[in-house]
């Protein structure tokens, strides 16, 4: 018996269940997207704090050239499990301090390089300026693992599958890097450590040891005279001066109340927003003969990678629709330049409004392919939010936002014009 | 004749220069120890890290006087280490003197390991004044001066004599007391 012939009350019954259900999971593709798209904001935030912490309580250990009160600072990232590698540098860039303390010299770069916190496969780190009185006296590194974070995102993940899939995590799993381990806490994810974007010269050649390094020594540590450096980078944050003694605030990574405000925000939203939407799209698929329409589009706008602000966007899709359903694949592409291009090729499922009216809406969610640098791929989530006004019965022009969700995600907007048979 | 009064001449200068009493003579950058060439950092770094009372300089413009008192052992290395800096908005400049009565007007002081015997004389002339006495002299810190350089296992510490500092109006940055050792008046 077809859905047609079907009594009002099964018809009903349907068409409540398959809204709930999408609902349900366009919601927590939107929860999930905008945790993905903020967290690595928050990451860097949080390190770049911690860093001016150090640096600024590292200032006297390097102007009077005492490594040991420079590890005595850095052990203070002990609260910060996250943090697996910090390496301390002088004026010259030579290598000060390491921590841990039996950190491998070879396992952080042998010379600082931009200023700055960039991600890589797995892990985030950069460079923190180490200023007194407008006067660069030297540089800080740091590494944290994602582990925690993308922990917490297997664990949304899990709630929003029906349960706290959470795993019991072992000691070690997030542990500091020992000597001789190369890779992050997190080795599970099976990245390379030292892949880092701009620290690809991470070098086996260190020239120095972090410890041992005396200032009357010989002549490897020549007096590192400070150098002027322009303007002060470095701001101390008010707690700077009290000391690296204190005790950094633990961070809780993990729980349901982590879920932030926007998140509830978004979530309601889009149950009161596309409830509706769902439900008369299946009341008009369910009412009169499925149509089937297809369609090329393309776009240009603008882009977001690892939370940032890119230069350009470039979307291409080829879509089709029967009844409510949207199938589409896409190549979607985020640039900044020639060298930092995220792109993704992906199929994607989901549901669109009825092609009967010139405001032609759809959504829809896939699996693709997606490299962040060149060689560097990797499966992804790619999902697309199209909104046109079908001006003809054959072209179209709206908007196309899509999406590429994994390790590396980003994400665009463009304006964009469809063409085909639209109607 | 003139032969052998040129002769004596000669001679006579060469024994002149010999026992003339040298001026403050800098020791050329090859002569000086490498350990010489850390301590003038450190004695620039100070800087950054001690705040002077406003009473310390005539004007805002006025340079920040570092002045090493008696022989100099770190050559040309202080004056291109401060060279074109300035600190707190004061320019740097650097004063050479084996007269203790030009010692007024430093900010900062080196005191020679040759000037030990003066001690008490250099510290009572500075009394109350706002001057950073450094040295590496023995027991420096002890009698009264406020920062000496210790070299522990070829490093250069720091020895800070905290009462002397406030005595002298100075305020020590907490930053530079991490890597340092607090001493008291009498125990070094």
């Amino acid at each position: 018996m077809s859905l047609r012939d079907a009594p009002i009350r099964r018809k009903l019954m349907r068409i409540m269940l398959l809204t709930s259900g999408l609902v349900l999971l366009l919601t927590c593709a939107a929860f999930l997207s905008y945790e993905l798209l903020t967290f690595r904001q928050t990451a860097v935030r949080e390190l770049s704090t911690v860093g001016r912490l150090i640096a600024a309580n590292s200032t006297a250990s390097l102007a009077f050239q005492n490594p040991d009160d420079a590890r005595e600072v850095m052990a203070a990232l002990k609260a910060e499990p996250n943090i697996v590698a910090a390496a301390l540098y002088d004026a010259d860039g030579r290598l000060f301090a390491v921590y841990p303390e039996d950190l491998a010299a070879e396992v952080v770069p042998a010379v600082p390089q931009r200023d700055g916190f960039r991600f890589a496969a797995a892990h985030l780190a950069g460079y923190e300026p180490v200023v007194e009185d407008g006067r660069r006296l030297g540089t800080l590194y740091l590494r944290a693992g994602m582990g925690a974070k993308y922990d917490r995102l297997q664990l949304y993940a899990g709630i929003a599958a029906g349960g706290d899939r959470r795993l019991p995590r072992g000691p070690g799993r997030r542990g500091p890097l020992r000597r001789g381990d190369h890779r992050p806490g997190h080795a599970v994810r099976g990245r390379a450590a030292c892949r880092a974007r701009g620290e690809g010269d991470v070098s086996h050649h260190a020239r120095h040891h972090a410890h041992g390094m005396g200032p009357a020594d010989g002549r490897r540590r020549g007096p590192s005279r400070p150098r002027g450096s322009g303007p002060q980078q470095a701001t101390e944050t008010a707690g700077a001066q009290r000391g690296a003694g204190r005790v950094l605030p633990a961070r809780s990574s993990q729980g349901v109340a982590m879920i932030s405000s926007p998140c509830r925000w978004i979530t309601l939203v889009g149950l009161l927003l596309s409830s509706p939407a769902v439900a008369a799209a299946q009341v008009e698929a369910s009412a009169a003969p499925p149509r089937t329409t297809v369609w090329i589009g393309g776009g240009y706008g603008r882009g977001w990678a690892q939370g940032l602000r890119t230069e350009e966007a470039f979307s291409l899709n080829v879509s089709g629709q029967r009844g409510s359903v949207m199938l589409s694949t896409r190549v979607a592409a985020v640039s900044e330049s020639v060298d930092e291009t995220n792109w993704d090729i992906g199929l994607l499922g989901g549901i669109a409004s009825s092609p009967r009216y010139p405001v032609h809406g759809g959504a829809a969610i896939g699996l693709g392919y997606a490299e962040s640098e060149p060689g560097e791929g990797a499966v992804t989530v790619p999902a697309e939010v199209q909104f046109f006004w079908r001006f003809s019965r054959f072209a179209g022009g709206g908007l196309y936002a899509f999406a590429s969700l994994n390790t590396n995600t980003f994400a665009g907007a463009t304006l964009a014009l469809q063409m085909g048979r639209l109607r | 004749m003139g032969a052998s009064r040129l002769r004596i001449v000669s001679w006579a200068v060469a024994l002149a220069t010999a026992t003339a009493p040298a001026p403050a003579q800098t020791p050329t950058q090859a002569s000086v120890a490498p350990e010489y060439q850390v301590k003038a950092v450190f004695l620039f770094n100070f800087a950054q890290f001690v705040e002077w009372p406003p009473s310390a300089f005539p004007d805002s413009a006025a340079p920040l006087v570092i002045c090493v008192l008696g022989e100099d052992p770190f050559g040309p290395y202080l004056d291109e280490t401060v060279r074109g800096e300035r600190v707190q908005g004061h320019p740097l400049a650097v004063q050479r003197t084996r007269h203790v009565e030009e010692i007024r007007n430093c900010h900062i002081l080196f005191v020679g390991r040759q000037e030990q015997e003066r001690l008490e004389e250099i510290l009572d002339t500075l009394k109350g004044r706002p001057a950073l006495t450094v040295s590496d002299a023995e027991g420096f810190a002890r009698r009264g001066g406020i920062i000496r350089f210790v070299t522990d296992r070829n490093r250069i510490r720091l020895r800070i004599n905290l009462e002397a500092a406030r005595d002298a109006n100075l305020r020590l940055s907490s930053k530079l007391l991490r890597p340092a050792q607090i001493v008291r008046t009498g125990e070094d």
